[in-house]
């Protein structure tokens, strides 16, 4: 009767609506009360001893170390997958999700992954007192309001060895560093127990905290939410995302436990704003709860302010590494659905572009291969990666980036004719394809197309150094190349001047003097006569390739009655460092 | 006065048995948690029929909500009733089970359910445009809906859970809770119309 006047009730009921539904078919609450009376049962069963956290404590360990947890929760996440009809979303999450979760069950510590990790990372630059080895919550606290002054601190840091002493810290590594040392003082307990990395920024709402540590992150769910959830007092989310550099949605898997037992979970969280979801939580082999997409998201917040910042960052140092982490678990090793290629090793990571297997880079070595034409039937099954889609075709500002594991059999001949790109059909425009089984720290980072310039035009014309610009096809894609919080835009013309027709690619940078410089990537022109040497050399796609923390270029590169791709590195003097052109 | 007061006097008990029930479920009382359950199907079923439209699916998800429920309900802090918080796992097992399955809607309409007629606009005070419509056209109209867009009209104008409580229950913002609902009413208006 109030609802009619209770502004917080809608004031135009209809009632109707609320009795829609059929009634229950037969059996209906004998099902439930046996569902109910063998929860109960369980209940009793494990009542006397039955602290949810120290179970779950339990199964966590337990499961690190055994193999049959690994093929259980392998199981899990195949099963989903298959469950799962939205396929590239399924990929996506396998992606991204598998191998993390194997890497957890691996053995080596999370902080293994973080020293391997190379990547300067956005997050890590913004950190604040890079100077400190080991600075207090505190200390890092303010991190995100001022990321200027903190990357000052950071390029200061970097001329300051006090700063890679591990235990300088924040107790006075440089000594003008009033703010940090007396964090460090005041804080003399959380100081001394301390173990935050100077790139450790945190991250929180009214329902998540969070702690990111270089190129992982630890999600904890506060208790309302997982009461909200249903999902059980006591359950503990761990989440650990990769190469978080604050501008790109990652995916991430976590495992939580209640008394439902061991679960797992994935997601895609855009650590500016809100979940970019879907955030998929496997909570059975049967069982997958969604959240909704543009749940609210996680804000900076003050590492100082989260309770269990510390705890969560300890958590994360003692989980294992994915450096164990073999194989993928959508395809099946023993099917022998592929023969052993010179390519299949794990060490590499397989590039291609377009129809043509690149090359790869070995892990192991950290140099790019040269993958030479072989004949005969090697193949290379490709596994674990990423796709970025041609800048062409994608008809918005930015790459579109999405994980991509593919079981596809790729000869590695070279026949131009031949579809050597996982699926690709010929004709379709050229994607960069980058698999490895794992290489987690490769992900792309955002490249925004923008508006050509004046300027850019300006670039084109200084590398061309007199040659006759004429009419041309201009493109710009601006990026951040190093990580250093500083853009770099590629400009591709391709054009037809009086001098005949050519193909360059201009780096615009910052130089040390603070002046923006132009720098030839690539430069071709074909005067008469000369157009069998011509290449025209156009962007398939800028992306962290070999993990270096650094953006390379992928182009689509096209001779006289050939075709292929070469890979670029663009820092210091841009060079070419793979190539391969097949043609007759 | 008598009146009143014997109504009053029943209400306090429902209230106290209401609240036995929920100290005993909390307890792990299956039998208990059982009877609230069938104190609160109705709405429930309604809730989580909004989203699926299926009898059968319908059926089955609230089996797996009870259950999620039951395992869970030690961590019901109270903070809201044991029916709003009901609701949450409810539409969440619902939207799970949509999302697991791949599909956003499951319009299975029942012919037995055509049989009764509405007179929406007398109904609803005349806010709806409505004249006639028998349940079967109420149900394909509320199936052109998004699965959130019926949920929260079923729980705010169908179910008379406040704003608050729906916001709540889905996760969202009160606010939001109001504009879905009114986006929601007018298109199932615009839908009953065609």
């Amino acid at each position: 009767m109030s609802d009619h006047i209770n502004p917080d009730r809608d004031p135009n009921p209809i009632p109707e609506l609320g009795d829609l539904a059929p009634e229950p078919g037969a059996g209906y609450w004998d099902a439930i009360d046996a569902r109910l009376a063998a929860v109960e049962a369980e209940r009793s069963v494990s009542e006397v001893e039955s602290p949810l956290d120290v179970e779950a404590e339990q199964d966590f360990s337990d499961t690190r170390d055994t193999e049959a947890d690994v093929i259980r929760l392998d199981d899990m996440i195949s099963q989903r997958h298959y469950h799962n009809g939205r396929r590239l979303n399924g990929q996506t999450m396998m992606a991204a999700a598998a191998g993390v979760l194997l890497l957890i069950l691996g053995g080596l510590t999370l902080n293994q992954i973080i020293r391997s990790s190379d990547i300067p990372s956005a997050v890590e630059t913004a950190g604040g007192d890079g100077d400190s080895g080991e600075p207090s919550i505190a200390a890092d606290g303010d991190v995100d309001d001022d990321p200027a002054a903190d990357q000052t601190s950071d390029a200061g840091t970097v001329e300051d060895p006090a700063g890679e002493d591990e235990t300088g810290g924040g107790d006075g590594a440089t000594s003008e560093d009033g703010q940090a040392a007396e964090s460090s003082e005041s804080s003399d307990e959380t100081a001394v127990e301390s173990t935050l990395p100077p790139g450790a920024t945190c991250y929180a709402d009214d329902v998540y905290s969070m702690v990111v540590v270089d190129t992982m992150v630890e999600l904890t769910l506060d208790e309302a939410e997982l009461t909200r959830r249903g999902l059980g007092s006591g359950s503990e989310l761990r989440a650990y995302a990769i190469r978080n550099d604050g501008t790109f949605p990652f995916g991430a898997i976590g495992t939580y436990f209640s008394d439902a037992g061991y679960e797992a979970s994935m997601f895609e969280i855009d650590l500016d704003g809100e979940i970019t979801g879907p955030v998929e939580w496997l909570i059975s082999p049967d069982e997958v709860f969604t959240a909704e997409e543009g749940d609210p998201g996680m804000e900076l917040a003050d590492c100082a302010d989260i309770d269990n910042a510390q705890e969560l960052y300890d958590e994360a140092l003692a989980l294992p590494s994915p450096a164990l982490v073999d194989g993928d678990p959508d395809v099946d090793s023993d099917s022998g659905a592929a023969s052993p290629s010179p390519f299949d090793n794990d060490d590499y990571v397989h590039i291609f572009v377009g129809t043509q297997l690149v090359g790869v880079w070995d892990k192991s070595n950290a140099s790019w291969q040269q993958v030479d034409p072989v004949d005969g039937a090697a193949e290379f099954v490709a596994a674990d990666g990423f796709e970025v889609d041609s800048l062409q075709t994608i008809g918005t500002d930015n790459h579109n980036v999405v994980w991509q594991t593919s079981t596809a059999v790729v000869p590695t001949e070279c026949s131009i004719e031949r579809n050597n790109g996982l699926g690709l059909d010929r004709g379709e425009p050229n994607r960069l394809q980058v698999h490895g089984t794992p290489h987690r720290t490769i992900l792309p980072q955002l490249v925004n197309e923008i508006s050509a310039t004046a300027e850019h035009l300006e670039a084109v014309s200084a590398v061309l150094d007199g040659v006759d610009v004429g009419p041309l096809a201009l493109q710009a894609f601006q990026f951040d190349l190093e990580g250093d919080g500083v853009d770099e835009v590629l400009v591709e013309a391709v054009g037809q001047g009086a001098d005949g027709a050519y193909s360059v690619l201009v780096l615009r940078r910052v130089g040390v003097d603070g002046t923006v410089e132009n720098v030839a990537v690539h430069r071709s022109v074909a005067g008469e006569g000369e157009i069998f040497e011509h290449q025209v050399s156009t962007v398939v796609a800028i992306a962290d390739i070999n993990g270096d923390g650094n953006m390379d270029l992928a182009t689509a590169d096209v001779v006289f009655e050939a075709g292929g791709a070469g890979i670029w590195e663009l820092t210091g003097t841009p060079t070419k460092v793979l190539s391969r052109l097949c043609g007759p | 006065m008598g009146g009143a007061d014997d109504y009053t006097r029943v209400v306090l008990t429902m209230i106290d048995k209401v609240a036995d029930l929920e100290k005993r479920a909390r307890n792990g009382e299956a039998s208990a948690f059982g009877q609230l359950a069938r104190m609160y199907d109705r709405d429930l079923r309604n809730v989580v029929w909004s989203v699926l439209r299926s009898p059968q699916m319908t059926d089955d998800v609230m089996q797996s909500a009870y259950e999620r429920a039951f395992r869970n309900i030690g961590s019901f802090d109270g903070r809201s009733s044991v029916k709003t918080w009901l609701s949450s796992v409810c539409y969440r097992t619902a939207i799970d089970h949509i999302r697991y399955e791949g599909r956003r809607r499951h319009p299975s309409m029942d012919d037995e359910n055509a049989a009764v007629s509405y007179d929406m606009s007398a109904a609803s005070g005349g806010d709806l445009a409505v004249r006639v419509v028998d349940r079967e056209q109420l149900s394909q109209a509320m199936a052109q809906l998004s699965a959130d867009e019926a949920a929260i009209l079923t729980m705010t104008a169908g179910l008379g859970y406040s704003y608050d409580e729906v916001a709540s229950i889905m996760d969202i913002a009160r606010g939001t809770v109001a504009s879905r609902a009114s986006r929601a009413r007018r298109r199932l208006q615009q839908e009953l119309e065609r």
